[in-house]
């Protein structure tokens, strides 16, 4: 017999070797030498790997009764909840063929280039209501680029909220022939009213933007008139004018869906200075796009649009100071208006500037637009 | 034939923990686990007890080990009793933790099979039981528990070698 490998070897110090195989081997160890060593040395491997081991037992805990194992069995399972298999089944038939009706119907869901061109076809609207009666005396200070682009988004939006109607008629007319199932019509039912409905939280949503862009709009319309109107009066009385130059064109009286016209006056920051005796108060740096005047209760109102690279425009306000008491009072009841913004995302900040107050508005933090006014002289 | 759960559990129950414990060197989580093994395995009816027992405990071993985050929620029972059972002194704690550490580090060294033949041996599973267990031929047992052997004893000298000089 050779020698014994050291798998027999073990097997037989474990008592794993069936009764004939372990007479074998301890006969082959008793006439091998080296065998027998050999055993000796794997005896030794094996008690001290047990020893070994043994210094790593748990403690020897008792044995919890066998009840509290029973007790845990019966509890209801911590396993996470799954439905028989058939309702499985239905539920991933159910999916797949939502997914599939959802990439089928791709189609039929409005496209950008539809709104665009509907954008396109009803974006004069608002436009043409405020520069009807624009007259062609002074160059029109531009509106605020916030503006135009709130009123172009808010057109835009409003007009594509009525692109569904148009697309329903047409598309039900491509897709009569070959598609006249109940499932596909009525699919197509919800993706035209889905497409509606988002059109219309978006002009929803643009609304509150379009109001305020057509706000700041006749602002600047209504001060034309305003300045065309004193222009043609101070001709008519003098033979010649100031602030307003240039041909005075008739006029056309203000649209009835404009609040009445502020009386403003729009001249350059010279006249402007001359006009009230006192300097008025701007923030170095920054371009003046325009400069209004107007005069309530004896004392003269200047409103200044002074443009911020990158971040549009800010309208500054200049007002006579209140008396000291009615200022403090201000001031504390100005504090909360800077913490919100309006509906258009405008921050309105005041800051009590010795004998003015400069109320300053702009689609920036409150704490900038303060800053900004503080640095106004 | 119906399996009596209640005598392969008086039975196993504190091989099972061992078994656990070198897996998961955790003595309060071994113990809690053990007992899951058994919930978990009263729910059938096997041929052969003993190999789903261990079945059983090394899956759940495994997933503990797969999982980050070790959870220190101990049965309630398993802390009452272990409030009754002997707390080791500071020195003693120390001690036993090097030498726990050391065998733990030696048993790394071995390789994944080798590792579990030798634990599911040192649990108490017979050679066929071993085999059916991991897959191996009942004639590989003994090859493989002389090979985890050595190996388990040269780490060890090694890794308590290193310990002495540090001392």
């Amino acid at each position: 017999m050779s020698h014994i490998d050291e798998g027999q070897l073990h097997a037989l110090l474990d008592d794993a070797l069936e009764p004939g195989a372990a007479d074998t081997v301890r006969q082959h160890a008793a006439v091998c030498a080296e065998c027998a060593v050999r055993l000796e040395q794997e005896r030794g491997i094996r008690a001290r790997a047990i020893a070994i081991l043994d210094l790593a037992r748990p403690r020897n805990a008792s044995i919890p009764p066998f009840e509290t194992v029973l007790q845990r069995a019966a509890q209801p399972s911590p396993e996470r909840f799954r439905l028989p298999g058939p309702t499985r089944l239905a539920w991933a038939a159910t999916v797949i063929l939502a997914l599939g009706i959802g990439w089928l119907g791709r189609d039929f869901a409005p496209r950008g280039d539809a709104s665009d061109a509907l954008e396109s076809t009803q974006l004069a609207e608002p436009v043409t209501d405020a520069s009807a009666p624009a007259p062609v005396v002074p160059p029109p200070p531009p509106p605020p680029l916030e503006a135009a682009q709130e009123m172009r988004a808010a057109t835009g939006a409003v007009g594509g909220a009525a692109a569904p109607d148009t697309n329903e008629e047409s598309l039900r007319r491509d897709r009569a022939p070959a598609a006249a199932s109940a499932a596909t019509d009525q699919m197509f039912k919800t993706i035209v009213q889905n497409a509606q409905a988002n059109s219309l939280a978006v002009a929803r949503r643009s609304q509150l933007g379009r109001d305020s862009a057509l706000q700041l709009q006749e602002l600047v319309v209504t001060g034309q008139q305003q300045t065309a109107r004193g222009a043609a009066q101070q001709q008519g009385s003098r033979g010649g004018g100031r602030g307003g130059t240039g041909a005075v064109a008739a006029a056309p009286p203000p649209q009835a869906s404009l609040p009445a016209p502020v009386p403003w006056e729009f001249m350059d920051l010279a006249q402007a200075e001359q006009r009230i005796g006192r300097t008025v108060l701007v923030i170095p740096g920054l371009a003046v796009d325009s400069v209004g005047l107007i005069q309530m209760q004896g004392a003269y109102r200047v409103r200044l649009i002074q443009r911020i690279p990158g971040d549009g425009v800010l309208e500054i306000e200049q007002s006579p100071a209140p008396p000291r008491q009615e200022r403090e009072l201000m001031r504390e009841e100005a504090q909360p208006l800077t913490s919100k913004a309006d509906p258009a995302g405008f921050f309105t900040v005041t800051v009590p500037r010795q004998d003015v107050l400069l109320t300053g508005r702009a689609r920036l933090q409150a704490d900038s637009i303060r800053a900004l006014l503080n640095r106004a002289r | 034939m119906s399996v009596d759960w209640a005598d392969v559990y008086r039975e196993m129950y504190q091989d099972v923990v061992r078994f656990l414990y070198r897996k998961v060197w955790d003595a309060d989580r071994a113990q809690e686990l053990a007992q899951e093994t058994f919930v978990r395995c009263l729910k059938q009816q096997p041929d052969h007890a003993r190999a789903l027992v261990f079945t059983v405990a090394a899956n759940l071993a495994r997933d503990e080990s797969r999982s980050v985050l070790r959870r220190k929620k101990h049965l309630t029972l398993i802390k009452v009793e272990s409030a009754q059972q002997h707390v080791p002194t500071p020195a003693e704690h120390t001690e036993q933790a090097g030498m726990q550490e050391a065998v733990e580090r030696a048993l790394s060294e071995l390789g994944e099979r080798d590792r579990e033949v030798l634990l599911l041996w040192d649990a108490g599973l017979s050679y066929q039981e071993i085999a059916a267990q991991t897959g191996l031929a009942v004639g590989a047992i003994g090859t493989t528990l002389a090979r985890a052997r050595r190996k388990l004893v040269e780490a060890h000298e090694q890794l308590e070698g290193r310990r002495n000089v540090a001392h």
